[in-house]
C-alpha cells in the first residue's frame, strides 16, 4: 500500500469515528438509564452508590426527582423480603425511608456512643437512643409557658405523644416559628392551615410504623418467655424420662411454634409432643442396655 | 423462503456506513419497525445519526441472533426486576471492553431494544453488586470528586451503619 492510501486509510478512519473518546459512567450515561441499571441493585448497593461521587450522589438524593424517588422504590420492592410492602408516609422520600427504616442501626446523633439502645422516632424522621431525644426535644408545657410558642405554630409541627403530653423537635420549632414570623400576617393563617394538614396526614401515617414497633416489642417479649419455659419444661421431662435435655432440644417438636399467644392447653399438647419424642430416646437406650446385658 | 420474509433495508451509521439488513431482525429494534411500518417499502437507506459502524454491527449482531425470538411481552415488570441472570450467548456477547458496553447501551436505548438494553443494564449491575466504593471507582474509571466537607458527612453516615 502506498504512503498516500495509508494516509488517506488513517485519515478516513479518524473522520469515520466521530466518538472515539472513551465514554465515562459520569459523563456519558444519562439518568434514565442510570436508573435502569440501579432496578436490579439492592438498597446496599445503592447506599454504596452514594459513596461513589458526586454525580452518583446528587442522582440518588434529589427527593424531588421521580427518577430518584422511583430507583429507590424499586429496590425496596426488590428487596421485600427485608421491607414490607408499605409506601413510606406522606412527606417522606423513598430514601429517607429507607435509611430510617433499614439503613440506620444505630443513634443517628451519638452514633451509639452515650446509648446502645436507639429507636426510629418517626414523628421526627430520626434514629436516635433515649439521651440523645432528651437533649433534642422539649416539652409542649415549657414550650407554651417559657418560650411563648402561639399556639397556632405549635400545630404545625409533629409530635410525639405519651398520653396527652406532648414533645416537639427543638430544631423544627425553632425553624417553623422563624418562618411563621417572616411571612405576611394577612396569609399567615393560610400558610398554617396548609402546615397543619401536612402534619396531620403525616402523623396518621407515621403511627402505623409505631403500632408495628409496639408490636414488635409485645411479639419479642412473647418471645423471650416462650424460650424461657420452653427451656424449664425440656429439662423437668429429661428429669423424669432420665434422657438427655440437649438430646430433647434438638427435636423438632422443640422449635415448634406454639399459637400466639399460647394457652395452658397448647403447652399441655406441646409438653405431651416433647414427651412421645423423648420416650423414643428412652427405648433407645433400653435396647443399648439390654444389648449390652445379652452379650 | 417467502419473498416478504427476504425483503430488506438498509440503514446507515452515523460515520456513512450502510447496512443491508433483514427487515425481520431490523425488526428487533422498535424505532426501526415503526419507522418501517410508517415508511413501507423504500430503497433509501435510514440514516441512524446516534450510532456508528462499530457499535451498529454488534447490535445487528444481537438482533440476528435474536431475530425469531418472541417479541417480548408487556412484561410484569416485577419479576423482570427480580430475574438478573444473563444466559451463556448473552454474556458472551457482552464480553467487550467497557466503553463498548456503554456504546451499545446506549444504542439500544436510542433504538429502543427492551432486551438488549435490559441485559446491557444487568452487565453493569452485575459489575456494581457487592463492591466497596472504592472498587467502584477503580472499576469504572470515577473520580473521587467529593470536597472534604463532604467525604466527612458521608463517612458519618456510614458509622451510624456499620455494624451492617
Amino acid at each position: 500500500m502506498g504512503a498516500q492510501n495509508l494516509f488517506f486509510a488513517m485519515l478516513r478512519s479518524d473522520y469515520s469515528t466521530p466518538r472515539r473518546r472513551q465514554l465515562n459512567f459520569t459523563t456519558d450515561i444519562p439518568p434514565e438509564i442510570f436508573a435502569a441499571i440501579c432496578e436490579y441493585l439492592t438498597p446496599d448497593d445503592l447506599f454504596t452508590l452514594l459513596r461513589v461521587c458526586r454525580y452518583f450522589r446528587a442522582l440518588l438524593s434529589a427527593s424531588r426527582s421521580a427518577y430518584t424517588q422511583e430507583i429507590w422504590r424499586t429496590s425496596r420492592l426488590r428487596s421485600s423480603e427485608l421491607f414490607d410492602h408499605r409506601p413510606p408516609p406522606k412527606g417522606m422520600s423513598e430514601q429517607q425511608y429507607m435509611l430510617l427504616h433499614y439503613w440506620l442501626t444505630k443513634c443517628q446523633f451519638c452514633r451509639g456512643q452515650k446509648e446502645w439502645e436507639s429507636k426510629a422516632y418517626w414523628p421526627f424522621k430520626v434514629r436516635a437512643c433515649r439521651s440523645c431525644l432528651l437533649e433534642r426535644t422539649i416539652s409542649k408545657h415549657r414550650l407554651l409557658n417559657e418560650w411563648k410558642i402561639p399556639k397556632g405554630v405549635l400545630s404545625c409541627l409533629p409530635y410525639i405523644s405519651i398520653g396527652t403530653y406532648e414533645i416537639y423537635w427543638i430544631s423544627d420549632v425553632i425553624q417553623v416559628e422563624f418562618r411563621f414570623r417572616t411571612i405576611p400576617p394577612a396569609t399567615r393563617t393560610l400558610w398554617a392551615t396548609k402546615q397543619q394538614e401536612r402534619v396531620r396526614h403525616y402523623l396518621q401515617d407515621v403511627e402505623e410504623f409505631e403500632l408495628a414497633y409496639k408490636y414488635n416489642m409485645i411479639f419479642w417479649y412473647y418471645k423471650e418467655q416462650e424460650s424461657i419455659r420452653k427451656s424449664c419444661m425440656v429439662d423437668d421431662i429429661a428429669a423424669e424420662l432420665a434422657v438427655d435435655p440437649q438430646q430433647l432440644k434438638e427435636l423438632s417438636a422443640y422449635e415448634e411454634p406454639l399459637q400466639w399467644p399460647p394457652k395452658e392447653r397448647d403447652w399441655a399438647a406441646w409438653r405431651h409432643k416433647i414427651v412421645i419424642g423423648a420416650q423414643q430416646f428412652t427405648k433407645l437406650q433400653r435396647r443399648k442396655v439390654d444389648k449390652r446385658w445379652s452379650l | 423462503m417467502s419473498a416478504s420474509e427476504a425483503k430488506k433495508i438498509t440503514l446507515k451509521s452515523c460515520d456513512d456506513i450502510e447496512f443491508k439488513v433483514d427487515i425481520r431482525v431490523a425488526s428487533r429494534s422498535i424505532l426501526l419497525k415503526n419507522m418501517i411500518e410508517d415508511v413501507g417499502e423504500t430503497d433509501q437507506s435510514i440514516p441512524l445519526p446516534n450510532v456508528n459502524e462499530r457499535v451498529l454491527k454488534k447490535v445487528l449482531e444481537w438482533c440476528e441472533h435474536h431475530k425469531d425470538d418472541p417479541q417480548p411481552a408487556i412484561e410484569d415488570s416485577d419479576t423482570r426486576r427480580r430475574n438478573t441472570e444473563i444466559d451463556d450467548w448473552n454474556k458472551k456477547f457482552l464480553e467487550v471492553e467497557q466503553d463498548m458496553l456503554f456504546e451499545i447501551i446506549l444504542a439500544a436505548n436510542y433504538l429502543d431494544i427492551k432486551q438488549l438494553l435490559d441485559i446491557g443494564c444487568k452487565t453493569v449491575a452485575n459489575m456494581i453488586k457487592g463492591k466497596t466504593p472504592e472498587q467502584i471507582r477503580e472499576t469504572f474509571n470515577i473520580q473521587n470528586d467529593f470536597t472534604p466537607e463532604e467525604e466527612e458527612q458521608i463517612r458519618k453516615e456510614n458509622e451510624w451503619a456499620e455494624d451492617r
